[in-house]
């Protein structure tokens, strides 16, 4: 499904991403960890599209077609979401309806007719509940004033909606209480499928107990350095990185 | 011989003494006094704090005529009705520039005691009840366009709500600029709003200006909020181009008041809108809120001043403009709290969006503090569109251009949103999405 060949990616004059290979197939769920700084959400962000990243070289596939050569919403329109590190506030953007452009512009490109808006709403409300948003955040701007934990939530609501191929989830599990990452968590297995793959960039072992992951990589300082099993994260764990690297 | 006349520029009405209600004693003193504070202020220039960004000269050295020509074409009919809400269909005053136009103007639902009638009419027929208003505080004011307005005004409208009455549905008030050649012309419309003891009042005024250029329009309003009344006032301005606007309005806020008021300004050429408030009594709240949507050299000058006098007063203004090619646009707001104003709350905020390079936004949000018990807060931005917001648009599958239109339209929207009058929300929000659709389109990116 993604396939990534040697991708280096330079951002404000300094090269962040190194030259990344990796290669995930439809049905596989890949984490990356890493320390800070080390371009997990760089590595995200060049996949999803991101305006800031100075220059993006390499080969990147997704489903056999240059993803770098595509503009963000093309990406998201073949099937593409990155689930933000740090989402976005929208003022003035009301999220109800911001989805529903959003679902409308897929079912568009999918050749499908769009949604009004009370067939929208069905839906909306039907996909919040497996996230468990009040309907009232449904209503509010976009992130808009959302605590970390909300706006994370609101990630994930976005993802049920618009049901995407390959997820990319950049530290989705970061700022939640326990019960919200049950919840997340549920909601990320929801969409895991043998037609679709879902990368999900992580500091912590723990919500790799509830969504197991086929494969664990360790991006250090721009390179994937050590690839492995669920047994890597343990390791991080217990080692750190720097003497995973040590090797 | 020729009969080319010679046409005197507009500064020279300075030199050149004219009342326009001579016949009616009580009101020529009424313009004797004003005529006398003009003379002592002079017309302001460039050098003027409040006219800093204002083309001054070049409003001055035109000329203007205060006569038109005009003929109302069934075709010009067809186009003024559009700008009718079913919401006021009984309760509609219209002008055209400048006159009562009967035809177009029905009154039938306003509630008993409700007076709403033509300024000229109501000197003469309503003269104790304008007189405690007419002229107020002539001798402290400021603005010399005020003072010249009240001595040479012609026309406006009285309004008037008694005591504990509720005017629930919106007072629509429609002046026309319309002209069949483009003689350039004046006028000084001069507007008089009382609202009574527990009174509540909610009233459109909205000014248009169809297919015509060179005008001067000096506008002066004056709306006293009484004991526990409350007042939503919408003002509107959809001008064509080579249109000069000056308005000031002047807000008294007795004990318990309120007043909401939000305004949408697009087109013309150069507009500047001042606001005072009084705030004359405890427990008041004011808030006004503007949208400007400008393009091509479009200018708009927004001047604020709330005189915080009594104490637990709130008074809150929200100011976005978005701005494209060559428009300008100022806010320039004081709030002053006097010293026995305790537990005053304030918030100025005025934000910008520039969508060209050559657009231009000037912000002064100013503060004067006097007490020590208040709570004020106040912010500006001038800015182009945010990048990130736009990349996570773009990133859930919007296209570029729907997704720049998304965050304008949002940008706008929190003046908008808080109109109560159903269809012509709606009918500001069209507007709104035609102008922006225009604006992002010759402006891409
Ligand atoms: N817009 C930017 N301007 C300058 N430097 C940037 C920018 N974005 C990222 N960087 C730098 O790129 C490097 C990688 O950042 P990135 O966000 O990808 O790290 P990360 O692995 O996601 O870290 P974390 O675990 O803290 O989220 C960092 O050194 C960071 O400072
Ligand atoms: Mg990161």
């Amino acid at each position: 499904m993604l396939s990534i060949k040697d991708l280096t990616a330079t951002i404000a004059d300094k090269q962040i991403l190194k030259g990344i290979n990796l290669e995930v197939k439809a049905g596989e769920v890949h984490a990356i960890m890493g320390p800070n700084g080390s371009g997990k959400s760089t590595l995200a962000k060049v996949l999803a599209g991101a305006p800031h990243i100075q220059e993006a070289k390499g080969e990147v596939l997704f489903e056999g077609k240059p993803l770098l050569d595509m503009a963000p919403e093309d990406r998201a329109l073949a099937g593409v979401f990155m689930a933000f590190q740090y989402p976005v506030e929208v003022p003035g953007v009301n999220n109800a309806s911001f989805l529903r452009m959003a679902y409308n512009a897929r079912l568009k490109a999918a050749g499908k007719e769009e949604v009004d808006p009370l067939e929208f709403d069905e839906l909306l409300i039907e996909k919040s509940k497996i996230v468990e948003i009040p309907e009232h955040f449904l209503d509010r701007a976009v992130n808009h004033g959302f605590s970390g934990g909300e706006k994370k939530r609101n990630e994930i609501l976005q993802m049920a909606v618009l049901d995407p191929k390959l997820a990319l989830l950049d530290e989705t599990d970061s700022g939640l209480d326990v019960d919200a990452l049950r919840i997340v968590a549920g909601g990320i297995n929801r969409l895991r499928s043998k037609d679709k793959a879902i990368i999900l960039v992580t500091h912590y072992q723990r919500i790799l107990d509830y969504i197991q992951p086929d494969f664990v990589h360790i991006l250090f300082d721009g390179r994937i350095i050590k690839s492995g099993d669920k047994s890597l994260a343990l390791e991080v764990e217990e080692q750190g990185f720097e003497n995973i690297k040590a090797g | 011989m020729t009969d080319i006349k010679q046409k005197s520029q507009f500064k020279e009405c300075f030199n050149d003494k004219k009342l326009s209600f001579e016949s009616l004693d009580w009101v020529k003193s009424v313009q004797e006094r004003a005529w006398t504070q003009f003379q002592s202020l002079g017309f302001p220039t460039q050098k003027d704090e409040g006219w800093k960004y204002f083309n001054i000269e070049s409003l001055l050295k035109n000329s203007y005529e205060s006569e038109r020509n005009f003929e109302l074409t069934s075709e010009m009919t067809t186009r003024i009705q559009r700008y009718f809400y079913e919401e006021s269909a009984a309760s509609r005053l219209t002008f055209l520039n400048g006159k009562k136009e009967s035809g177009m103007t029905s009154l039938k639902d306003l509630p008993a005691g409700v007076e709403f009638l033509p300024l000229s009419e109501a000197l003469k027929t309503k003269e104790s009840k304008i007189k405690p208003y007419l002229g107020l505080n002539i001798e402290k004011e400021e603005n010399a366009f005020s003072a010249l307005n009240a001595a040479q005004f012609e026309e406006g409208i009285f309004l008037y709500v008694p005591r504990d009455t509720v005017v629930d549905i919106p007072i629509h008030l429609l002046f026309f600029n319309l002209s069949s050649d483009s003689t350039p012309w004046i006028a000084h419309p001069r507007n008089i709003i009382v609202v009574d003891e527990g009174a509540k009042l909610n009233l459109v005024y909205e000014q248009v200006g169809l297919d015509v250029n060179s005008t001067l329009i000096n506008v002066f309003n004056q709306i006293h909020c009484e004991k526990n009344s409350s007042v939503h006032y919408l003002g509107i301005q959809r001008e064509s181009l080579g249109s000069y606007h000056l308005m000031n309005s002047h807000v008294y806020l007795q004990e318990g008041s309120s007043f909401e008021g939000v305004l949408f300004a697009q087109g013309g050429s150069a507009r500047r809108d001042e606001f005072q408030f009084y705030i004359e009594g405890e427990n008041t709240h004011c808030s006004l809120k503007g949208l400007g949507v400008l393009a091509g050299e479009s200018k708009l000058f927004s001047h604020v001043t709330v005189h915080h006098q009594k104490p637990h007063g709130s008074s809150k203004q929200l100011f976005k403009n978005i701005l494209a090619d060559k428009a300008q646009s100022e806010f320039n707001s004081l709030v002053h709290v006097y010293p026995q104003a305790q537990k005053s709350d304030t918030h100025q905020l005025n934000r910008n969006l520039l969508v060209s390079d050559k657009a231009r936004a000037y912000s002064r949000p100013q503060l004067k503090i006097e007490a020590d018990d208040v709570q004020c807060a106040h912010g500006s931005s001038i800015g182009q569109m945010e990048e990130d917001e736009l990349f996570y648009l773009q990133s859930r599958g919007l296209n570029k251009q729907l997704a720049r239109f998304v965050m304008t339209f949002g940008f706008a929207e929190e003046v908008l949103e808080g109109i109560q009058i159903p269809t012509l929300k709606r009918d500001l929000e069209c507007a709104l999405r035609i102008e922006l659709e225009t604006i992002l389109n010759k402006h891409q990116v």
